[in-house]
């Protein structure tokens, strides 16, 4: 039951470190908080529905789609409401960005009702390899996930683009002077950390379901992810993620199931006490 | 001497200003007497509209809505209109004694319908009863609310406790002999599962575990279907909301759990039948409505329902529609709109409604009906038994 309970824990982790470093990857390189993060991974899964249920049936399609649509919402509350706040004090991008979760729930309780909505899944049924089960769902999700973080491992790693990129998380000063264009850089960044947010939102929502609050829990797991990994970077993320799935379901077998969230928190709040920039975090 | 002068102007413009006021006062138009008041007569509603329970509270609000645009129809009651004023109460207490504070304070209504919360309802019974304006639930089953007088409070629905006793029954009447138990961590769930674990225990039936809690914005199961699986029982109890409850039952055929689940909650509507797809059929439900009841008016109630809202009506709606034609009777009985007449009324009144017969004992209970449904393939729910609700032993 155990190799059980540590498997649960370590597939929810993986996706989990999704929705950690959508996040991050916008703190990591302009400072600004997201507090729109819950909302925006609540749209994702919603932008999936919607594609899937109107012009594209088929749902890997529908979720590439998906993926394309959010860059581009990322891109527009960008130059919308963020540029104009990028190296303002911490408060305003973040007064901004909680005004914009607001908006954003409440138009689509508004637009689209409050009824939980169920993303059906084309692939049913189960694995079981040495009496270990998983769905292969929750395989295909993972796999999905694994795929995106090696993208983005490429992408920041091996591409001019990506080492501009990590050049403006270290210094971004010395990075314009030596020519990276920091503006280009933070429109990007914006767009696929909200990308990143809406793709963990679509593909949590499968596993899980789509209804308009589901940004509410989302958060607060992303920020006790980030506390875990560190503020600002993306392996932090990934690794906080796997940390938090393993954590919560351990404490959730092994102590109390009522306090499943609780768990979280407290692991957070004494990397906090013994490591306050994280695991991965720059000191 | 000019000083002197300057005093008796003063003082004599004075003089010719108090006179003048005195005439003005006593010459301008007096104001009406007070006329017996010709607008809407208000109800509120006060429900979850927000968070994990916005759908069960707005299908609640719905019904409600549905009975004041009947009602209205018809003329309104002593010739007035009905105006429902909904308010949102969140999961959350405190937000909900603040919204009945406002609709009582603020838009002066007659009588407040709701909460969808047990806990909500426990909050809202103290403000009611400080401003003295009748609460009617017809959702709240903790038991504990009509336990102790509330002078203002009254229940349409039956308690938990009256629907265990004729539940549990039917769960150990099924076969099963060991059970687990599984409830949201909130007070509906606290209260429930401290009735169904005793009550089955009583009837012969053996508890395998301490109850399984969980948070009411749960949406990851794995650790304690893990746990379940473990154990072999003979049925799961699962004591849940919409969202949760169909999460649970989803994960629990996909890790291969295939043993009956008796739901005690949000099962039997359309959004956890929607939502739990396949894993939802064989799902037993107890509940206070249902659309299958042949009670007087149920036909016409779920024709309209369905054309206003697309979708078959929830046990809230079913209850929240007939608690404000119990209050446009109650108005009727009393020929006032008093909140004091309203109330007095409600003691003596006995009406036949969709949700069965409503007439409140000296606590202010009414005893409605225990439903049984299954679902069945396809999402289609059938009636097992309808039975009225006995009080239990205390």
């Amino acid at each position: 039951m155990l190799e059980q309970q540590i498997l649960n824990g370590l597939m929810i982790g993986i996706v989990y470190g999704l929705m950690g470093v959508g996040l991050n990857i916008i703190f990591g390189i302009m400072d600004v908080v997201n507090m729109a993060h819950g909302e925006i991974y609540m749209v994702g899964a919603l932008f999936l529905i919607l594609v899937m249920g109107g012009i594209i049936p088929n749902y890997f399609a529908a979720l590439f789609v998906t993926i394309v649509i959010s860059f581009l919402l990322g891109a527009l509350v960008y130059l919308g409401i963020v540029k104009p706040l990028v190296g303002k004090p911490l408060l305003s991008s973040a007064l901004a960005m909680i005004g914009l979760s607001i908006f954003l729930e409440n138009i689509v309780i508004a637009l689209y009702g409050p009824k939980p909505v169920d993303i059906r899944f084309p692939i049913g049924g189960v694995k079981e390899i040495g009496g270990l089960r998983v769905t292969n769902e929750l395989l295909t999700i993972v796999g999905i996930t694994l795929v995106t973080y090696a993208i983005l491992y490429v992408f920041l790693y091996r591409t001019d683009f990506g080492t501009a990129i990590r050049a403006t998380v270290q210094n971004r000063d010395a990075a314009a002077l030596v020519g990276v264009n920091v503006s280009k850089i933070y429109l990007f960044t914006f767009s696929l950390g909200c990308m990143l947010t809406a793709a963990s939102g679509a593909l949590l929502g499968t596993m899980y379901l789509f209804y308009p609050v589901m940004g509410g829990s989302a958060i607060l797991k992303s920020f006790t992810i980030v506390i875990l990994g560190g503020m600002g970077s993306v392996e932090g993320a990934v690794a906080g993620g796997l940390l938090l799935g393993l954590v919560e379901i351990l404490g959730a077998s092994y102590i109390s199931f009522a306090y499943k969230d609780a768990f979280g928190l407290a692991i957070a709040i004494i990397i906090l006490l013994i490591r306050p920039q994280g695991l991965f975090g720059r000191g | 001497m000019e000083r002197r002068t300057l005093t008796y102007a003063i003082v004599a413009m004075i003089i010719v200003a108090i006179i003048a006021g005195a005439v003005g006062y006593y010459m301008l138009p007096r104001p009406a007497p007070p006329t017996p008041p010709v607008g809407p007569i208000k109800i509120g509603i006060v429900d979850p509209l927000s968070g994990g329970a916005a759908y069960e509270g707005q299908s609640g609000v719905n019904g409600a809505m549905l009975a004041v645009e009947e009602i209205n129809a018809k003329g309104g009651v002593l010739g007035r209109k009905l105006l429902l004023i909904p308010e949102d109460s969140t999961s959350d207490p405190a937000s909900a004694a603040a919204a009945v504070r406002k609709l009582i304070v603020e838009d002066k209504v007659v009588c407040v319908l709701g909460d969808y919360f047990s806990s909500n309802t426990a909050a809202m019974l103290e403000v009611s009863d400080e401003y003295e304006v009748p609460l009617i639930t017809g959702i709240s089953t903790a038991p504990k609310l009509t336990e102790e007088y509330h002078k203002w409070f009254f229940r349409t629905v039956a308690t938990d406790a009256m629907n265990a006793l004729a539940y549990a029954k039917f769960m150990i009447e099924q076969g099963p002999k060991t059970f687990v138990i599984i409830a949201v961590d909130l007070e509906f769930g606290r209260e429930a599962a401290g009735i169904y674990g005793p009550s089955l225990e009583a009837l012969g039936g053996e508890i395998l575990a301490d109850v399984y809690w969980y948070g009411a914005e749960e949406v990851d199961f794995s650790a304690m279907i893990t746990d379940i699986l473990a154990k072999k029982p003979d049925a799961i109890v699962e004591i849940s909301e919409t969202v949760a409850g169909a999460l649970f039952v989803k994960q629990a055929e996909d890790a291969g759990i295939d043993v009956p689940i008796f739901g005690i909650g949000a099962q039997a509507t359309p959004a956890y039948i929607e939502t739990a797809g396949e894993a939802a059929v064989g799902v037993y439900s107890c509940l206070g409505y249902c659309p299958l009841l042949d009670t007087p008016g149920n036909a016409e109630f779920i024709e309209k329902y369905v054309l206003r809202y697309h979708e078959d009506p929830t046990e809230y709606a079913g209850f929240e529609y007939s608690d404000v034609y119990l209050v446009a009777a109650a108005i009727e009985h009393a020929g006032s709109a008093d909140p004091a007449a309203i109330r007095d009324a409600l003691e003596k009144i006995e009406i036949s409604t969709i949700i069965g017969p409503i007439k409140f004992d000296e606590m202010h209970q009414s005893y409605s009906l225990v439903v049984i449904v299954q679902i069945k393939e396809g999402g289609e729910i059938t009636l097992f038994k309808a039975v009225k609700a006995e009080k239990p032993p205390s």
